[in-house]
């Protein structure tokens, strides 16, 4: 090749060279942010359409705001399928830019003065050099020839059906006993949900001025309408914000923050649901078995800790579509954790998952419009029910296997208290119109069956009812207290508070206690007759149901988790971890 | 030949194929079999992950459509927004972000939806909507003609409600129909 030539063939390849690897680089730029932009992210979860089609709800007759939708929804369709034509052809251009870049460098390579080798004259190359070349040539291309059969060999095998996963090692666990359950108060309301503790010490008054009465107080980082759950001298509690759900754990016995576990899922966050301001995202109350502490929040995340605060398992039930928010606590029964899921008729559910491992054991659809009420699991003649409620049916399951045992129909309305099971009787609260109670040793459907008795005296709208086998307590969202014989559902005393509840009443021991929305309790006695022993004050408002103890009452306020006895000195806390 | 050899020849035949057949009967078991991912629409939760975390520029997740389950609804929730403007296929009515859903008339009060594919990315808003509110007859498949069939599926790593899986590829679909509804 002549001087004038060669330097043409150089400076060429080299400029293609440039060239090309200059495009590769912007090329790879722009799929890389493409690719960051999350593809068709921006049209599927536009947040200035959603924003445009609430406007559009409100003024529907909004010609302009329809073409801006319109606009919009053009727009961002252009948008997403302009970018995925972009990363489809600068894929292929990519690689064809590829194999130009190389052959062009390797030319321009190929046409570099070269500084003479003295291998290549002839004379001074030795026999053993060309030898060991051979070699080494033949070496590798054997091991590239091996390497080939290797892959053409795994890639025709088969993928084998992945085998059955192998059941997870979970520690023996002892279900605690039915008096260890109820020394404790591990679920919402107390171990059967009937709201009640045998023995306690409600204190009738305190002062958070003064600090008479407050034994602690601490503050609790993230809001929650949750209820406190206690196990031995451990008090657990949930919270959450947009950004995360929170357990925490803290000293009964001095109210510090022991650890605050912020859960954990794997993958890409799901989107937070809408909720109202009422429900909040920690609106369910934990539960625990004594060994692991279990909690849901309001975007379905299920997830059990150990008492030390290490997440064991977690699981998204969701996603929920729930108008107020999902509200409905956990309830347990042996190894089992139970979910109810009403959301709507079409997607309401009961879910059983396994406590060690958070495996799904059962699932059964549930007829139900949607509800806010918490199931219960009473032991009914030897045997284990778990009941739940919503419109329009009560419906009792065999927890072990999802198996239904009886259900009734009747109920309506926004349905939020929870059942109770006392005298024999299933209680419930039916916003739709009446207090009744059923025999819970049915079976089948037992709607045609009149109930056991029927009052429309005080229907709770949102407070669960309470009681310790002898009196039924129920309190309306407007303040009227009703004290009722479980067996006849005769009224034995009425009282009106001037408050607004969304607490539930519970009864320790000899005292009854009832917390309004604005953190004012009232302490009465737990008798035939209506007579208060104390008022006091809060401080904040107050919509998470309290916590009888044997030597105090702990309850959660809108900031604070407080533990109230009937004189103490004032420890107030500030939250660590 | 004697009896004896006769005899024996015939045991040794007979044990031979015997042990012939119990080989190739486990050697048939243990065939491995292909397999390949798909979607449980009974355990899907429409949470929408489907159309973006698939490795593929468009996810190859496509609702799917069993007419066999369809109302053929006038007011069909998964292709309006809730609450529509009106019943009209104007853009700030449609739920589907890229118009895959076409709604054509039948006979009054009926009407089908039927899915255009290329434009279906697999947001699963429609699927939501007919699961919430309808017969629950849209739901989300793997296409098998997109599938590149990864070692690790990254939707399948990425979805809440742990519903995919592999499957045999002689059965590379799950779905919804009037007989199993739940």
């Amino acid at each position: 090749m002549k001087p004038l030539s060669q330097t043409i063939w150089k400076q060429g390849s080299l400029a293609v060279a440039i060239a090309s690897g200059v495009f590769l680089v912007l090329m790879g730029g722009l799929l890389l942010f493409n690719q960051a932009q999350g593809k068709v992210a921006g049209l599927v979860q536009s947040t200035e359409l959603v924003r445009l089609h609430e406007q559009l709800r409100q003024r529907p007759q909004d010609e302009a705001l329809k073409q801006r939708i319109r606009k919009l929804d053009l727009q961002l369709r252009q948008n997403s399928f302009t970018e995925l034509r972009i990363s489809h052809n600068g894929t292929r251009a990519m690689i064809a830019v590829t194999v130009l870049f190389l052959a062009s460098a390797h030319l321009a390579r190929k046409q570099r003065q070269k500084l003479p080798d003295p291998l290549t004259w002839g004379p001074r190359r030795p026999a053993e050099e060309n030898r060991i070349r051979l070699k080494t040539q033949y070496a590798v291309a054997a091991m590239f020839g091996v390497a080939a059969v290797a892959a053409v060999g795994i890639s025709l095998h088969a993928v084998r059906l992945p085998s059955p996963p192998a059941p997870v090692q979970v520690a023996a666990i002892r279900f605690p006993t039915a008096a260890e359950m109820r020394e404790n108060w591990p679920a919402f309301r107390g171990f059967d949900g009937s709201g009640h503790r045998e023995v306690s010490a409600i204190p009738a008054t305190w002062n958070v001025a003064s600090g008479q009465g407050i034994r602690w107080k601490t503050e609790v980082p993230l809001p929650g309408m949750s209820s406190p759950i206690r196990w031995t001298n451990a008090l657990f509690l949930t919270g959450a914000n947009a950004q995360s759900n929170v357990v925490y754990r803290f000293d009964a016995d001095s109210g510090k923050l022991v650890w605050a576990t912020t859960l954990r899922m794997t993958g890409s966050k799901m989107p937070g649901p809408k909720v109202m301001e009422d429900t909040g995202l920690a609106a369910p109350t934990p539960v625990t078995d004594g060994q692991r502490i279990y909690a849901i929040f309001a975007n379905a995340e299920v997830a059990a800790l150990d008492f030390s605060g290490k997440q064991l398992w977690i699981r998204n039930l969701g996603p929920l579509d729930n108008p107020y928010g999902h509200a409905a606590s956990l309830a347990i029964y042996q190894d089992r954790l139970l979910v109810q899921l009403d959301q709507g008729e079409a997607t309401s559910k009961l879910v059983a998952l396994n406590a060690g491992t958070g495996q799904e054991l059962w699932r059964v659809a549930r007829p139900i419009v949607g509800s806010w009420a918490s199931p219960i699991v009473v032991e009914v003649e030897g045997k284990p029910q778990l009941i739940t409620c919503g419109e329009p049916w009560v419906i009792s399951y065999n927890p072990l296997d999802g198996s239904e045992l009886w259900r009734a129909n009747g109920l309506g309305g926004e349905f939020a208290p929870s059942p109770i099971y006392a005298g024999g009787k299933i209680i419930i609260c039916n916003p739709g119109g009446d207090v009744r109670a059923i025999p819970a040793n049915g079976s089948g459907d037992l709607s045609p069956k009149p109930a056991a008795w029927k009052t429309d005296a005080g229907v709770p709208d949102v407070s669960s009812p309470a009681s310790d086998g002898r009196r039924l307590y129920l309190l309306t969202g407007d303040g009227q207290l009703s004290c009722l014989d479980p067996g006849s559902g005769q009224v034995k005393w009425k009282h009106e508070f001037k408050d607004d509840f969304y607490s539930s009443p519970v009864i320790g021991g000899s005292r009854v206690i009832i917390v309004s929305r604005k953190g004012v309790a009232y302490v009465m006695e737990n008798a035939d007759a209506f007579r208060e022993l104390g008022k006091s004050e809060l401080g904040e408002d107050c919509n998470a149901t309290p916590v009888p103890d044997r030597q105090c009452l702990y309850l959660r306020g809108g900031k604070h988790l407080f533990c109230l006895a009937e004189s103490a000195p004032v420890a107030v806390k500030s939250p660590e971890k | 030949m004697n009896r004896r050899n006769f005899l024996s020849g015939s045991l040794r035949g007979s044990l031979m194929l015997a042990l012939g057949g119990v080989l190739g009967a486990v050697t048939g078991r243990a065939r491995a079999r292909n397999t390949v991912w798909q979607i449980d629409p009974f355990q899907c939760t429409q949470c929408g992950r489907c159309a973006t975390e698939c490795v593929l520029e468009l996810s190859a997740v496509k609702c799917v459509h069993s007419f066999d389950m369809c109302g053929y609804c006038q007011l069909c929730t998964g292709y309006f927004e809730p609450d529509p403007n009106k019943l009209n296929t104007a853009a700030e009515n449609q739920l589907c972000p890229t118009g895959a859903l076409v709604r054509s008339f039948v006979e009054d009060p009926y009407y089908e939806y039927t899915i255009n594919e290329p434009l279906c990315v697999g947001c699963a808003k429609c699927v939501k909507g007919c699961t919430m509110f309808g017969n629950g007859s849209l739901h989300l498949q793997i296409r098998h003609d997109r599938c590149v069939n990864c070692n690790e599926c990254s939707i399948a790593r990425a979805c809440p409600a742990d519903a995919i899986h592999r499957v045999p590829a002689d059965r590379p679909y799950q779905f919804k129909s009037r007989e199993r509804k739940t």
